[in-house]
């Protein structure tokens, strides 16, 4: 006789929600959904799988090992669903002619993606996000950084926005050969001081200067004033500073010298939520602006998303 | 759920002493003997909570946030992958990561099949991948040269400080692989939701480590 295994181990990364957590997290997410709703979204349901193909132009950030592939009945070879924003992009970008813009879009569902900075986190969780597509305006990063605040004050203690603008890296090294470039970039990104060095003589000294408060974290937008390719940006920034600071629903913090080793698909605003006592965000987002251009017709797009199971654990 | 106050880690080993007075001198209140001499596993001192760790645990404990901060020398940086900041090199403790072979070890070239000792394997493998060796990597806890001395492999990575020990035992130095110095590490989301603090903490030990690789000094 067959016996059936009584064994309910899963997987690592993976588990079932039972009643009462679900009850919790069913709340949550009616809370969040509640106010997008309010403030002009409409839902999209996508699928969990898809090809692997189309996002390979994108490298690593959305076609990466961070992805759970397999070859289907077919022959195809696809990924389980690692990250909404690429998705919502390959799924809008051909519809986008007939669309009234700004297009403003929620969606939610559970990715699993495996990553180590997630050590001893779910690789499948919950995600809940927004999406505006057609809008580059400062106005429309700072009706996401409002959109975010609120909601994160809506469902977590204590939340803290923490943002920058990606594109001043870009800004600063874009007379540098691509090898350096990199090299700085990660230099940048993780504050080793002594790795500027190498690259002195590449930058005239203006640029230098700005790297070099950049790295301090002794930056300020007047500084990026002074400095004509970062000047339109300074201007900006500043709109967005001063629109923020009268936020009250969370505390926002500008951390110009938060720079990531490669952008990701990130091209300007980059913002990251924190919420409760929590070391790790509970959520994060900001502008992509070259991502619908992969998947055929360019649109400038920002959006946040959150992770319920990362706000369950913080409240 | 309320966010905890700072917490720094401190190696234990050849790095404490000079990651002790690295604080101390940045007029932060450290731990003292008694307190390091007790079985006690985190202390309290001047509203920051310190733990003593394993000097290859530190980078684990900063990245991923059970400590905000600490100091680790760039060995164990690299070895972990870790993703944290690097914001203060510091002036002691300094020595090299270095590819060294036993006396009778033939010319490391591609297509030796042959195996390498060491207590960084990650490490080890990104240089071997990055010259085109295909060794077996042994990986050990301590003593690495030990094994190029009784042949369990005919080529080690190790930390070098003097070179005394690699003299005595005939054992040949044949390549830099880092330069390894202490570096003061932040959680990166630590340094996000407190920049303030971070930046300051950083500006007064990089002004007390006077002989520190600075940009500006360049």
């Amino acid at each position: 006789m067959t016996t059936i295994s009584t064994d309910i181990s899963y997987p690592v990364g993976v588990r079932a929600l039972l009643v009462d957590e679900t009850a919790r997290r069913r709340k949550l997410e009616a809370r969040v959904v509640d106010r997008f709703e309010a403030s002009g979204y409409g839902e999209i349901i996508l699928p969990m799988i898809d090809f692997v193909e189309p996002y390979a132009a994108l490298g690593d950030a959305a076609s990466g090992p961070e992805r759970y592939r397999f070859t289907d009945r077919e022959g195809e070879l696809v990924a389980i669903r690692s990250d909404f924003t690429p998705m919502v992009a390959r799924v809008l970008a051909p519809a986008l002619g007939t669309l009234d813009l700004p297009l403003r879009v929620f969606y939610r569902g559970d990715v699993i993606r495996w990553g180590k900075s997630r050590l001893g986190l779910n690789r499948e969780f919950f995600q809940i996000g927004i999406e505006s597509i057609g809008a580059d305006s400062a106005e429309a990063d700072i009706e996401m950084l409002t959109i975010a605040a609120e909601t994160a004050a809506a469902i977590g203690q204590a939340p803290t926005i923490t943002w920058t603008d990606v594109s001043l890296a870009e800004s600063l090294l874009e007379a540098i050969p691509e090898q350096s470039r990199l090299a700085i970039r990660r230099a940048l990104a993780n504050k080793q001081t002594g790795e500027l060095a190498p690259f002195r003589d590449l930058l005239a000294s203006e640029p230098w200067e700005i790297l070099r408060h950049l790295i301090a974290g002794s930056i300020d937008t007047a500084m990026l004033s002074r400095f004509a390719p970062t000047s339109a940006l300074a201007d900006r920034i500043e709109t967005t500073r001063r629109a923020v600071s009268s936020i009250r629903a969370a505390r926002i913090v500008l951390t110009l010298d938060d720079l990531d080793e490669t952008s990701s698909y990130y091209t300007g605003l980059r913002f990251r939520i924190f919420t409760g006592g929590r070391q790790s965000p509970v959520g994060g987002g900001g502008r992509y602006d070259r991502l619908y251009g992969f998947f055929g017709r360019s649109a400038p797009a920002i959006g946040f998303t959150l992770s319920l199971d990362e706000l369950e654990q913080s409240s | 759920m309320t966010r905890r106050g700072l917490r720094i880690a401190i190696p234990k080993g050849r790095l404490q002493p000079g990651a002790l007075e690295t604080f101390a001198a940045a007029g932060l209140d450290v731990p003292d003997a008694a307190d390091l001499a007790s079985r006690r596993l985190l202390f309290t001192r001047g509203g920051i909570e310190w733990i003593v760790v394993k000097d290859g645990d530190v980078p684990v404990y900063v990245e991923f946030g059970s400590a905000d901060a600490g100091i680790s020398g760039l060995d164990q940086i690299l070895e972990h992958e870790a993703d944290v900041y690097q914001p203060v090199e510091l002036a002691f403790g300094r020595c090299r990561m270095m590819l060294i072979g036993s006396p009778d070890a033939p010319p490391l070239t591609r297509g030796v099949a042959s195996t390498i000792a060491t207590k960084y394997p990650n490490v080890t493998r990104r240089f071997l991948r990055e010259r085109g060796f295909h060794l077996d990597i042994v990986p050990l806890q301590g003593s690495v040269e030990l094994a190029a001395v009784l042949n369990l492999a005919p080529y080690i990575v190790d930390l070098v400080e003097t070179g005394e020990t690699a003299r005595v035992h005939r054992l040949r130095l044949l390549e830099t692989i880092a330069e390894i110095r202490p570096h003061f590490i932040v959680n990166k989301s630590s340094y996000r939701r407190d920049p303030e603090l971070f930046r300051g903490l950083i500006a007064t030990l990089l002004e007390k480590s006077t002989s520190m690789r600075q940009v500006g000094a360049m």
